[in-house]
């Protein structure tokens, strides 16, 4: 991965009004990677892939996919070309069918597989035949995601891919997912809810928070240096004694994000008692950077 | 032609293919129904006016076949079907975002291609269907008037016919950017009461009636004097491009 | 064979898999020169990150239990299997410490979770001594 990553920006910018939905944001995403992003709504998710994939332009600041710059008309036509948008709405246009949504798309990518589009249609179960406007939103979701895959992109940016599937069918989606991934080198940066699926299958984490990225590193590095350190103190804990700690009783505990032996050891020395060290969950992580944002 | 560039105007044509067949079908309808009730003495039974002529110049024309025909076909019905065409037909298929359509939108959005190429294709195929509904229908005209024994000139019929589209346009440029400013719902209640608006120019004070859209699209110039009315067709193409231009503008600018 | 690791547990997939891989070959179901799952298989059947599996697959090679050759894929090495049930026997013996802690533990009162307690505080103490001898 000496390459350029595929996702770069710099002081990213989208204002609405008075509203900056995107507020000077920093990315990088490296070429091979699945990424999860994560964020509360109205954290900037769908603006920001939107921006990348063209359908909005930047108030200011730098962004560039593959190179190409997202202010500039004509590249992004051309970054287009390589890579694949799927909204969250999965609407389609018209009253189309779903072999000529198929055909359509295939028309605009020379690169299209209709190898995997044919596989996908049977793993996903989808007829050539019906309607658009007839699907369910999980079936509209799947055909989304093949039309996505087949084209022979090289970047994926998918908004909420599983939300609204059951189980099973959001499981045979990531197997699709992951099976790509393994095929050729293809970079994925996916927003979504669903925690546990950026656990799995991700492996980096981006989380955003009110337009700025809060966190951006690679899962295992998260999940190894994370641990969360719970202190009993006698009586009541010392007052400040650690930034962001939750105080309940005479218990104090708080997420470190590295060497946690520096704070068990000046928590042993403040009196405490007892000292727990334990490993943190992806959701714990992110709702900890969700109510401490703003470093 | 490129398969991405066949495409466009393929998705274009599926987009409007069944207003178009519609509305040919009604015009053609239109012709037979005039030819069906063409009176056996046309003098006796002559309409007493038409749309954007004053009474005194229909009083004033000849009671023969070819005014009969001018003022039924081009003076009455295809002027007031064309605009049906058009409401139906107008449209760069670039909502606004916000609104059912523009999800649908967004998906044709997210292709490789440049929005000014999706909606200039829309824009200009609305044009060509309308144009040729309307020609075909009035080559009709001239084919089918010796059934009731009449003739009706081929060259004049073209040239109303080119004139009726030609008046349509300006209508037809404000409608596409309606569409893509308000939306396409209500289409019909928008192309209606612009109907009724331009209707009311044209009996508003003799002053008006030189800028009437509905008068250059009869062609009465042409008819009485064979004298093409090329102030009238520039300004009506001038007001399309203007509008054209304007919806372009905003479209390409617009987040989605 | 394999089964999907566990996203939420505190261990990162990679480590997960490559003690799958190990057990495999401790209890005999990989046995030494057999081929392991290709990386997408593995990554496709699991519903895991293909650099995941590869992340798993390169350690592995690293410490021995497995080799990749170059367009053929990956194998248990021939002392790899030697080096698991040396790994095996020091790991019986392991447990046999533990299960005499935890027995004692056990009739001393304690329950699961404090006895998970003790454990996590004493890893970290070895940890910072560790540490400070460097």
């Amino acid at each position: 991965m000496d390459q350029e990553p595929v996702i770069v920006t710099r002081e990213l910018r989208k204002v609405y009004g008075k509203i900056s939905v995107i507020d000077g944001l920093n990315l990088e995403v490296p070429r091979g990677s699945i990424c999860g992003l994560l964020g509360r709504n109205g954290a900037g998710k769908t603006t920001l892939l939107k921006m990348f994939v063209g359908l909005t332009r930047p108030t200011s600041g730098e962004g560039r996919i593959f190179g190409l710059r997202i202010d500039r008309s004509a590249e992004r036509i051309e970054i287009r070309q390589s890579a694949a948008f799927v909204s969250e709405d999965k609407m389609f246009p018209g009253t189309a069918t779903v072999a000529e949504i198929i055909q359509f798309t295939r028309a605009f990518y020379p690169r299209w597989r209709s190898d995997l589009a044919e596989e996908y249609l049977r793993t996903f179960d989808l007829s050539l035949n019906t309607h658009a406007g007839k699907l369910s939103k999980g079936a509209r979701c799947r055909l989304a995601l093949l039309l996505a895959m087949a084209r022979g992109a090289d970047l994926l940016l998918l908004d909420e891919p599983t939300a609204g599937l059951d189980p099973a069918i959001a499981e045979q989606s990531l197997q699709a997912l992951v099976s790509l991934a393994g095929q050729q080198e293809i970079t994925v940066l996916f927003a979504s809810h669903q925690i546990a699926e950026v656990e799995q299958i991700a492996d980096r984490v981006c989380m955003i928070e009110k337009g700025r990225v809060v966190l951006n590193d690679s899962l295992d590095e998260l999940k190894s240096s994370y641990r969360r350190v719970q202190f009993v103190f006698e009586s009541k804990p010392p007052a400040a004694a650690f930034e962001n700690a939750h105080e309940d009783g005479r218990t104090l505990s708080l997420l470190v994000k590295r060497n946690p032996d520096e704070v068990v050891a000046r928590g042993t020395s403040m009196g405490a008692q007892s000292v727990d060290v334990a490993p943190v969950t992806l959701k714990d992580i992110f709702l900890e950077h969700m109510n401490g944002a703003g470093k | 032609m490129s398969p991405s560039n066949t495409m466009v105007w393929y998705k274009a044509w599926t987009d409007t293919r069944r207003y178009f067949r519609l509305g040919a079908m009604i015009l053609i309808a239109m012709v037979v129904g005039m030819y069906m009730s063409y009176p056996g003495e046309p003098d006796k039974e002559f309409p007493h006016g038409a749309i954007a002529l004053s009474v005194e110049q229909v009083r004033s024309l000849p009671h023969d076949a070819r005014s009969y025909i001018w003022l039924h076909w081009f003076g009455n019905t295809l002027v007031v079907w064309l605009p049906f065409l058009a409401v139906a037909l107008a449209s760069a298929g670039m909502p606004p975002p916000g609104g059912a359509a523009a999800s649908g939108a967004i998906y044709t959005l997210s292709m490789p291609v440049s929005r000014r190429k999706l909606a200039s294709v829309r824009i200009v195929l609305g044009i060509i269907e309308m144009a040729v509904a309307a020609l075909v229908s009035s080559l009709l005209v001239c084919a089918a008037a010796p059934l009731v024994g009449q003739a009706f000139s081929v060259r004049e019929s073209l040239v109303h016919a080119l004139l009726a589209i030609a008046g349509i346009v300006s209508f037809y440029g404000v409608l596409v950017f309606l569409s893509t400013t308000v939306g396409e719902l209500h289409k019909a209640v928008l192309g209606a009461a612009l109907l009724f608006l331009y209707g009311m120019l044209t009996f508003l004070a003799n002053g008006f009636r030189r800028f009437s859209m509905l008068r250059l699209m009869t062609g009465d110039m042409y008819f009485l004097r064979g004298e093409i009315p090329w102030g009238g067709i520039c300004a009506s193409v001038g007001v399309a491009l203007v509008m054209v231009w304007l919806s372009l503008l905003i479209i390409e600018r617009r987040d989605y | 064979m394999f089964w999907k690791p566990s996203a939420g547990s505190g261990v990162p997939i990679y480590l997960q898999l490559m003690e799958q891989v190990k057990h495999a070959v401790e209890t005999g179901a990989l046995r030494s020169g057999e081929q392991l799952p290709g990386i997408r298989k593995m990554a496709e059947d699991l519903v895991i990150n293909p650099n995941t599996v590869a992340k798993a697959y390169r350690e592995l090679e690293h410490e021995g239990v497995i080799e990749l050759r170059q367009g053929f894929g990956a194998f248990v090495t021939k002392n790899g299997a030697a080096a698991e049930s040396r790994e095996r026997r020091r790991m019986q013996n392991a447990q046999v410490v533990v299960k005499g802690a935890a027995d004692h533990l056990a009739a001393l009162g304690l329950d699961e979770q404090q006895m998970r307690r003790l454990f996590e505080t004493e890893m970290t103490r070895l940890r910072e001594s560790s540490g400070r001898e460097k």
